[in-house]
């Protein structure tokens, strides 16, 4: 069993988890996406809960089984690594829609119709870290620096990848897009991110009239603490993505191989304080959410008439009467799309064309 | 700092948000300069049509209250509204005692009722 394998494999187990989770996320306030009594929720929510539970589990072992014995068979675990991804993740999806359906019939619909908005205009200024920004713009000059004046004494064939210990496995031509493209990713990721911090601030929040102030808060310390794990997120990749932009020069160039083991310290501490950036951003969430059901008693809040915009068991929001374009998510920390806001599709193509520009060149 | 919205309410959601505002500059809460979240952001919130609290907006400015520029948003002006008559402003007192006398309350507390609601606007006026 190679590594590779048990790497997917744990991937797919917190895949499970969190599909298994989902639902309880946002307790009664959105069991599958959809706002249940407390009682429902715990009677006939919980045998809901079991079934669904079952069937993942039982579904999950079938396609992992499936993918073990066909690799073992043909000697490879290729197949299996392809088709557990290709399979799960579409039936674990089915599972939670099948479920949402039978929980919709128990759904709790909202009487009162008093809600609150705040006055606070949030200014991205105020969510910017000076020292952080220009962290971020030295690590993102830096590499593109270093490969400007080491270029023309790049040999011809230069490498695209490397191993764990950061040495070269893969070589291609050299040429300026096989050079740059990389520092281009860098800066086109800099920029989204900041494009997308900056949408999030102008984000949806429907307050309760009770409670308001303590709902508030909590909210805003919510949206905080995103911005936060943003902005490490953005410095991380700022060293990922600048290591391995300048280990194209450390590591052809002769006399400066000792740094190519530096930039490998530096790639695995970069995704390690990421990875454990995400880990502590979901602790806090879960914190948060804890203390908005003590203190308010409810964790989502939202309008009876956009409760009705949710599809796919509070997966996609899609509301043409609703001005917002970002909106809190229902089931999940983090927040979405209003997928009937026509600037939407600016975020996607942002999203989407300039990537595949950036990769298509290089499959050539 | 927020505003109440009531679905149930008679009066139309453009004039509760004019009243709301205006009920937080009289209170000091919202002072002189201070800058109102765009109307995407307060429509979003309430599920709104945008109309509506540009309405709102418009009517602020109309009384002088707020100051709304295109690209700048809506800043607030001044605490007091523009020149009213003294008749114009009694008016809608009037009808509100109207209200409670109408509802069987003994003068002293109709007196009182003032005096709470007076006191609970200037509190955060000095």
């Amino acid at each position: 069993m190679s590594n590779t394998f048990i790497l997917l494999f744990s991937i797919d187990l917190v895949m499970l988890a969190f599909f298994m989770y989902m639902p309880l996320m946002r307790g009664e306030d959105a069991f599958f996406g959809v706002r249940v009594s407390a009682e429902v929720y715990r009677n006939e929510g919980r045998r809901i809960l079991r079934r669904y539970w079952f069937w993942l589990l039982m579904t999950f072992i079938e396609i992992e089984v499936i993918g073990l014995v066909v690799s073992f068979y043909k000697g490879r675990t290729e197949f299996a690594e392809v088709a557990t991804r290709l399979l799960l993740m579409p039936c674990v999806m089915l599972f939670y829609v099948i479920f949402y359906k039978q929980a919709k019939k128990f759904e709790f619909v909202e009487e009162h119709g008093r809600f609150a908005s705040a006055l606070r205009t949030r200014h991205l200024l105020d969510y910017t870290s000076l020292a952080l920004e220009v962290i971020v713009v030295v690590l993102t000059i830096a590499p593109v620096l270093v490969l400007v004046y080491y270029y023309p004494q790049l040999p011809e064939r230069i490498p695209t990848h490397w191993d764990w210990r950061g040495l070269p496995d893969r070589w291609t031509q050299k040429s300026y897009f096989a050079v740059f493209s990389l520092a281009a990713t860098l800066v086109y990721v800099q920029g989204l991110l900041l494009f997308i911090k900056h949408g999030l601030l102008g984000v949806k929040m429907t307050l309760p009239a009770e409670h308001t102030e303590e709902y508030l808060k909590l909210k805003e310390e919510m949206l905080g603490q995103t911005v936060k794990l943003m902005d490490r997120t953005r410095v991380c990749l700022c060293v990922l993505l600048g290591s391995i932009t300048s280990n194209i020069a450390f590591s052809s160039i002769e006399r400066l191989h000792f740094l190519s083991s530096i930039v490998a310290v530096a790639i695995w501490a970069a995704t390690a304080v990421m990875v454990l950036g995400v880990a502590v951003a979901i602790y806090r969430f879960y914190k948060i959410d804890s203390r908005l059901k003590a203190e308010v008693g409810r964790v989502y809040v939202q309008r009876q008439s956009d409760a009705a915009h949710w599809y796919l068991g509070g997966l996609i929001y899609f509301n043409k009467e609703d001005p917002a374009l970002f909106v809190e998510k229902l089931v999940g920390w983090g927040y979405t799309f209003n997928m009937a806001n026509k600037w939407v599709y600016l975020y996607l193509a942002v999203m989407i064309i300039v990537p595949l520009l950036l990769i298509l060149p290089l499959d050539r | 700092m927020y505003i109440v919205v009531d679905e149930n309410d008679r009066r139309p959601i453009y004039q509760q948000v004019v009243d709301e505002i205006k009920a937080l500059i009289a209170r000091g809460e919202l002072r002189e300069g201070a800058a109102l979240p765009p109307v995407r952001q307060v429509a979003a919130d309430l599920g709104v049509n945008l109309n509506t609290i540009a309405t709102a907006y418009r009517e602020l400015q109309r009384e002088g209250l707020i100051n709304v520029r295109h690209g700048a948003g809506a800043i607030v002006a001044s605490r007091t509204t523009q020149e009213k008559s003294d008749e114009e402003l009694r008016k809608p007192l009037r009808g509100a005692l109207t209200q409670l006398v109408l509802a069987g309350l003994p003068r002293a507390q109709i007196m009182a009722i003032v005096g709470d609601e007076l006191r609970g606007l200037l509190k955060g006026n000095k």
